[in-house]
Order: structure tokens, then C-alpha cells, then sequence
């Protein structure tokens, strides 16, 4: 008998219409799909593991959990926009299919075996989101119960990733001989750390380890872990819990996904679910359940995902605008706020001395930071897994945007004194750190669109003239190019203000410079 | 409800679990016509279950299970009303599945399952014809034996009611079956080898194992203007490409897929059809006025010849002109 169940509902292909097919393929078994889920419905090949992607994210927000939020949102043509209330927001329909960033991250995460932070007040669905992920990985209900490990304040490292085993401990007669049983969580290929920010320091460390290095150590013995996707759950991430999150294990973590509030209008939802007794966990059907291979194979197609030069550029213009201090150094390479966080100098006391720009012009002087590499390559792989969800070839402009957030929520840190938030209208980007980081994007694409760049990149054509290599390049051309780097750094420099990108573009040109003019001793020297 | 005997003392039986059902599913769909369901109950499922029941009583209750459900299933799509699909899908449930009565007794939601989406499908597609895939089911009814063979046959009769672009996994799912229910799908009667059949069929798309097919003038059109319920809003203009041509009429663009039994037209992004060059075969056909020369034939078009144009790839030509909404395709080589 088949039971008939409420959640056994999957999406029907396509999820996305719009998305380009790359090679027209026809599947006979699809004549046999439809509203009855049989056994011999077509089986997602490799090339339609985005299909698939996109049918568990369906399954989740249509049947799992009930998260209205459509707010990553993504327009083929204009959108309606509603001002709403006294302060005038905007509410926008978006015309082309867009997504609940609740459900998406956690997926994108999962596809990447990235880490994920969910954060929002208690009973929000936080960890049933997490196990959800790892129901998706092909384990069961049970198994993913038991390996889920609480952060308590008492959570030892032993508890963390397992104990010697006592018999060994008092007939051992080394180290080697000391057997470990590991805990179980260890091996597993996605893990979950519920209420992260309640483990001790000490614990936190060795789970820094796990996390960073993807290997456990007790008593010199290593146990090497799988690549995994990691959800962690904390109420409150910014340092609410028993104990501070020491930074290096808030800096592994890749996204950021804030728990929102519950509709009371979809009640009805939660209804049925009690008066069926249904738990959509233990209802996942088994056509979106991923298997390892298909996991990897998606990881494998997410990096072949290209990101075009233009967009490479905005993110690069974009990245370039926060490292600068210009008070903060005196040699040109450490006029940044590294240098100026490492000095441990107070804060309000350096920025006071940096003067001489519009301060609100410049988005550098709204953070207190700048991006790291591992900043960098997280939004870049992330970009690319949006992209490859929303079935596109290449990642767009709208998806850096619109994933940028959740990268960056947490690494970019706002200067709160800064003239920009002062100001009345920009008062809400205090509070709310994913709409100031996308406004931030925004006003970077503004600056990239008037300074022309797309079209104009002298400093670019430069890198791009050197990237094609030196081989057979005379002696003359070689001091032609020097010239040409140093009338390109006179003309950037006459003048004018320095900004972050301007800053990025003359360590370019110095770096260019430098190594034309060892390629011109090298000539001399032969 | 009169129902048969056999129908009537299971859902008697088992009355509040099958009220239970049915009252889930009205609470989770909106607008659940529940009258639509009874009559579903009564003139599609009985006559299946009575079917069984003479072949094997035991296996009755399963089968209700099975077909009850899909019955709720349908109604939560909205299939229960008198939409085309709806239609469809009730006469195959009357006149169709019980004469495969005893396949459907040994895996009943799977059987049914698969012949409810095929059917769904063969009527969503327009280029399909339907009344023709159910005849050509009818008469396979009778030898099919399991599960995987009914698919195999689903398969192969749909590729035959004109689903062309399912024509290799049709052929591959005909290897599968015994070479008689083969044959018998594609109207076979002779019992020639299915590996033959095959690798004809998989060389030449235009192929056909009725000779009366192959004649010299064999002309397949297609498309038609859409104010006579036909496809285009202007005259099409063709592009070949090796799966087919792509098509554009007015802002639509498509690629179509045709072989001796029908053709069928898939949407296609603008981008694909600027961009796909002409394809270079040997010993390209030619237009002289409206008279057109293949490699082994010449034949009359009956288009006027002012603004001809042909495209052709391996296997078909397609002609057009700016005085026809059609297109008319013809096998590049008899054999």
C-alpha cells in the first residue's frame, strides 16, 4: 500500500523556465513523470543535478518549512515597488523567480560542503533547518539526532571529538598504544554544531581545528574528517552566548543566515502538521536525497562556473574601496586598517587624523576593516553556486549582489561612527548589516559606472599586456612600458584624492614596474 | 454510489481510513472537488476493479489502495474536472486499463501511476496525437506481462503517436521488450527482428517498416497558422541543425524534431536560433521553381514558387514559403 503522504510532493521540472538549456536532450522517461510519483520517474543525470538542487529547495520552502520571505529577489523587468509606512520602505514584487535566503544559503552550502551560521531567536527552525541539510546528505532522522552536537558550557574536548579508551590508558606503555574512539559526528559528510557561542573556549579551539584543518587530534592520534557542509546554530551571533566565539572560528564560518520571524497568516500550515502528526524531516522524499558522488560532482560543476571579466572587475573595484587608511601608515603599503587594528592605537583617535577626503563619498570610511583572501574566495565560490542554482552558465552582476550579504555579514564590520551612518536616512544600515553591505555594493557599482570603468582601465590593459607574458619582449619595449606605467602613475596621482581603488591600482602599477624593471636587468645582465 | 461489488465491500471495509484520506486531502488543496472525486470512484476505478476481481480477488484491495490515491492525487491537480486532460485521462482510465487489468494487479500504483503521467503528457503535447497512442495501447494490452514491459510499451506507442523527440529512448525501450509486443506497438505484425527494426530506425529517422510509406512524393507538414488552431503567427522561417531545424515564426522560436511517425515543436530561447548556422551536408538538395531535386528523386512542392526556401540536414528537408504558415518536411533518401 502506498501511504499517502503530504509532503511527497516534489517540483516538477523545470523549476526554472528561464534557465538556458545548454544542449537540448530529450528523456523519454520524462513521458512517464507527472503528478504520480512512481518508481520509474526519470532519475536526475548528471547534467540536471541543478534541476535537482532547485527541486529540494522547492520541497523545503513548499513542504518543510514554512519561510514566506522571498528576499533575494531577482527581476527580468521592472518590478512594482510599494513605499510602505511612515518611513517609506519599499515593498518589491519581483518579476522573476526568486528565493528565501533561509532555505537557499543552507542549500548553496550544502552544494559547496561550505559552513553555514544560522542565527535568530529561539524556536525559529534553526536546527530543524540544519538537520533538514543533513536529511538531504542521506542520512536518517536518528543518525543525524545523535550526531548533532550541543554546545553546553561544560563541553569538553573529549565530549567534542571523543575519549581514549580507558583500558588503554593504564595498560599503555606509549602514546601509540592509546586508542581512541572517536566520536561519531566526526566522519559524517554534513555537521551540525547546535548553539555554537555556548561552547567553552578551550573546546572551541579544538573544534577550530575540525573546522579549519578538517582533522580531530587527542593524545597525538589524528582522525582526518571528509569535506563536509557545516551548519552551525547560535541565538545570537553577536556574542550573546555563554562564551565570546573566539574570531578565528567566526572567520571559518562562510554564510550567514538570520532566522526570520514566522508568518502567523500560514498557521493553517502548522495546523496540519500537528493534526497529522507530520514531520516533514522524516518525510524527504527520496528524489531529492543526494548521494556523495553527486555532492562532489556538483561541487565539480559549481567551479566550472565562469565568472566574466566585468563582473570580476565590480568585485574587484568593489574589494578595493575598504583596506585603505590612509592615517594609518607611512610607507604606501601599510597605509591600511590592518595596520592600524595591529597597532592597537584607538580607533576615534586615527580616524580623527584622517582627513582630506569626502568622507562620505568614500565607502572605505564605513568600515572598520577590509576583505580578506579567505573573505574573497568564499563570496566568489558562492557567486559561482548561485549562479549554477539559478541554472546560468555564468554568474550575473545581480548574483554577486545578492549573495554578497550573507558572505560579508560578520567580516565587514561597520565603523558606526562613520559620517554615513550619521546621516537620518541611513540610520537603519546600523541595524540591519545585509541591507548596509548590498547598499554598500550598490554605491561601488555607482562609482565603477561613473569613472567609466567598464570601458576605460588603463591600469587593467597594463596587467593584461603583462599577463601575456614576457617572452621575446626587447629592451626597448620593456622601458617603453615602464614609461608608460610611470606617466599612468603621475596622471593618477596629480592632484587628486586618495581612494581605496586608486590605492590598489598604484600597488598594481608599482608591482608592474617592478618586475619590468628586474625583466630589464635580466636583459642587461645577459 | 453504485459502485461494483468488489469496489463497494473494500471501500465499506475500510470506510474512515478512505474518508480520512480524502478529508486530508480537501483540507491541504483549495477547492478539492469532492463531487469530481466520486464520480472518479465510480466511472474510471470500477471498471478496473472489477477487472481484477475476476482475475484474482486477493489482489483487490491493493489495487483500490492504489488507484484511491491516485484518484486524490489527480483532484489535488485539478484533474477531476472537465478540463482536456481530465477528459483524457477518463477515457483512458475506461477503456483503456482495464484490459491491462492483469499487469496492474501485480504493482498497481506503479502501473497506474506511469500510464496516468504518460497520459497527461500525451495530451499537454499538441503535436502528440492521443486517440491514436490509446488505440495502439489497446492492442499491446493483452501480452504485456510485467511492469517494466508496460513501461517499455508506453514508451514505444507514444514515439508512435508522434513524439519524435523521444524516438532513440523509444527504440532502446523496444529492445527491452520481447521482439512480438515490439512489433505489435509500432502496428508490426510480421515478426522481424527487433535489432533490425532498430538499426534502421536509428540510421534513417524517415525509415519505416510499412513500405506503403515510402513513396517518392511522402510529405510530412507541419505547423499551420494559428488563427485555424494551427502553431504560427506568420510564416516560419527554418534553420537546420543536426537534431532537427530551428524554427522562428513572429516573436516564437522553436526547435523541431520530426521522423516518419509525426514531429514536435520545443521552445527555444531567440539566442539559439540567430546563432545556429546553416549545417554543411553532401549533395545538398536543390529548388528549382517549386521543383525540388534530392540525391534520388525529384518532387513537385505544391507551394507557389515565388520565395521558396529549403534547409536541410541529414535526414529531412524542410521547405517553406512566405505564402504558407506550414512546413513541409520530406526524407532526404528513400530507401
Amino acid at each position: 500500500v502506498v501511504a499517502f503522504n503530504i509532503f511527497s510532493r516534489v517540483s516538477k521540472s523545470p523549476t526554472n523556465p528561464n534557465v538556458a538549456q545548454p544542449s537540448r536532450s530529450f528523456d523519454v522517461a520524462d513521458l512517464l513523470d507527472g503528478p504520480i510519483a512512481t518508481r520509474c520517474a526519470s532519475v536526475p543525470d548528471r547534467a540536471s543535478l541543478d534541476e535537482k538542487l532547485r527541486q529540494a529547495y522547492f520541497w523545503i520552502v513548499n513542504n518543510a518549512i514554512i519561510s514566506p520571505h522571498y528576499d533575494i529577489e531577482y527581476n527580468d523587468k521592472p518590478p512594482t515597488r510599494f513605499p510602505v509606512g511612515d518611513t517609506k520602505r519599499t515593498l518589491t514584487l519581483p518579476t522573476a523567480q526568486s528565493y528565501s535566503s533561509y532555505v537557499l544559503l543552507p542549500l548553496l552550502t550544502f552544494a559547496t560542503r561550505s559552513k553555514c551560521l544560522f542565527v535568530g531567536g529561539p524556536g525559529r527552525g534553526k536546527t530543524a533547518s540544519a538537520i533538514l541539510m543533513a536529511i538531504l546528505a542521506g542520512y536518517s532522522v536518528k543518525q543525524v539526532r545523535r550526531a548533532m552536537q550541543h554546545g553546553h558550557p561544560q563541553m569538553t574536548i573529549a565530549d567534542l571529538l571523543g575519549n581514549p579508551l580507558p583500558a588503554d590508558m593504564v595498560s599503555a606503555q606509549s602514546m601509540e598504544d592509546i586508542r581512541i574512539a572517536w566520536r561519531s559526528w566526526l566522519p559524517m559528510r554534513v555537521k551540525i554544531i547546535d548553539e555554537y557561542n555556548r561552547i567553552p573556549t578551550r573546546t572551541q579551539s579544538a573544534l577550530l581545528t575540525v573546522m579549519g584543518d578538517n582533522y580531530a587530534e587527542v593524545l597525538n592520534h589524528v582522525f582526518e574528517c571528509p569535506d563536509a557542509a557545516w551548519y552551525l546554530t547560535a541565538n545570537d551571533d553577536a556574542g550573546g552566548g555563554t562564551y565570546q566565539v573566539i574570531e578565528a572560528l567566526r572567520d571559518r564560518i562562510d554564510v550567514i543566515v538570520q532566522a526570520l520571524s514566522f508568518n502567523p497568516r500560514f498557521l493553517g500550515d502548522l495546523l496540519l502538521r500537528i493534526e497529522e502528526d507530520a514531520k516533514p524531516e522524516e518525510a524527504v522524499p527520496r528524489d531529492i536525497i543526494f548521494s556523495e558522488d553527486e555532492v562532489t560532482q556538483i561541487g565539480k560543476d559549481i567551479r566550472k562556473i565562469t565568472i566574466p571579466k566585468p563582473i570580476r572587475r565590480r568585485i574587484e573595484f568593489f574589494a578595493s574601496q575598504f583596506e585603505l587608511f590612509e592615517a594609518a601608515g607611512d610607507q604606501f603599503e601599510y597605509m591600511t586598517k590592518d595596520t592600524a587594528r595591529l597597532s592597537q592605537v584607538d580607533w576615534t583617535q586615527i580616524t580623527a587624523a584622517d582627513q582630506g577626503r569626502d568622507r562620505l563619498k568614500d565607502i572605505g570610511c564605513q568600515t572598520r576593516n577590509g576583505l580578506s583572501v579567505r573573505n574573497l574566495m568564499t563570496l566568489l565560490k558562492f557567486a559561482k553556486a548561485l549562479a549554477y542554482f539559478r541554472g546560468a552558465g555564468e554568474v550575473g552582476l545581480e548574483d554577486v549582489r545578492q549573495i554578497l550579504p550573507f558572505v560579508l555579514n560578520d567580516k565587514l564590520h561597520p565603523d558606526l561612527d562613520a559620517d554615513f551612518f550619521a546621516l537620518p536616512e541611513n540610520g537603519v544600515f546600523r541595524v540591519d548589516a545585509l541591507s548596509w553591505l548590498r547598499h554598500l555594493f550598490d554605491l561601488s557599482n555607482d562609482e565603477f559606472n561613473r569613472l567609466d570603468l567598464d570601458r576605460n582601465d588603463p591600469v587593467g590593459d597594463l596587467g593584461s599586456q603583462f599577463d601575456a607574458g614576457l617572452d621575446g619582449l626587447s629592451e626597448r619595449d620593456t622601458k617603453g612600458r615602464l614609461t608608460e606605467i610611470e606617466r599612468l602613475i603621475a596622471q593618477h596621482t596629480k592632484g587628486r584624492k586618495l581612494y581605496g581603488h586608486l590605492y590598489d591600482d598604484l600597488l598594481k602599477l608599482k608591482y608592474l614596474h617592478q618586475r619590468y624593471t628586474n625583466y630589464l636587468h635580466w636583459l642587461g645582465a645577459r | 454510489m453504485p459502485v461494483s461489488a468488489p469496489f463497494g465491500e473494500v471501500l465499506a471495509q475500510r470506510r474512515p481510513e478512505f474518508n480520512a484520506r480524502a478529508l486530508t486531502m480537501k483540507s491541504r488543496v483549495q477547492g478539492f472537488n469532492g463531487g469530481a472525486f466520486a464520480v472518479f470512484l465510480e466511472q474510471c476505478i470500477d471498471p478496473l476493479i472489477v477487472e481484477i476481481a475476476k482475475l484474482d480477488r486477493d489482489r483487490v484491495a491493493q489495487c483500490v489502495d492504489a488507484a484511491y490515491d491516485i484518484g486524490l492525487e489527480l483532484m489535488a491537480h485539478g484533474l477531476g474536472s472537465v478540463s482536456p486532460k481530465a477528459k483524457a485521462i477518463e477515457k483512458m482510465w475506461q477503456m483503456i486499463i482495464p484490459s491491462f487489468a492483469k499487469v496492474i494487479a501485480q504493482d498497481p500504483f506503479e502501473c497506474l501511476g506511469m500510464m496516468t503521467n504518460a497520459c497527461i503528457n500525451m495530451e499537454a503535447n499538441r503535436d502528440l496525437r492521443l486517440n491514436d497512442w490509446l488505440l495502439s495501447l489497446g492492442f499491446a494490452a493483452n501480452n504485456v506481462a510485467t511492469t517494466a514491459q508496460l513501461q517499455a510499451v508506453l514508451k514505444l506507442t507514444a514515439w508512435r503517436a508522434g513524439a519524435a523527440h523521444f524516438r532513440l529512448g523509444a527504440l532502446a525501450a523496444g529492445a527491452t521488450l520481447p521482439a512480438q509486443i515490439a512489433c505489435a506497438c509500432l502496428g508490426q505484425k510480421r515478426d522481424m527482428a527487433w535489432s533490425d527494426f532498430q538499426a534502421n530506425f536509428e540510421k534513417d529517422p524517415w525509415w519505416s517498416p510499412d513500405e506503403r510509406a515510402r513513396t517518392a512524393n511522402f510529405c510530412l507538414s507541419v505547423g499551420a497558422f494559428a488563427g485555424f488552431g494551427g502553431r504560427f503567427s506568420a510564416p516560419p522561417i527554418v534553420k537546420a541543425c543536426p537534431a532537427g531545424f530551428y524554427v522562428a515564426s513572429g516573436p516564437q522560436y522553436y526547435l523541431l524534431i520530426a521522423d516518419v511517425y509525426g514531429a514536435t515543436f520545443h521552445a527555444v530561447p531567440q539566442d539559439v536560433f540567430t546563432h545556429q548556422r546553416d549545417i554543411e551536408i553532401i549533395n545538398p538538395p536543390r529548388l528549382n521553381g517549386s521543383e525540388l531535386t534530392t540525391a534520388d528523386r525529384k518532387i513537385d512542392v505544391d507551394l507557389p514558387k515565388s520565395g521558396l526556401a529549403l534547409s536541410a540536414n541529414q535526414h529531412t528537408i524542410a521547405v517553406t514559403s512566405p505564402f504558407s504558415h506550414m512546413i513541409k518536411l520530406y526524407p532526404r533518401v528513400l530507401r
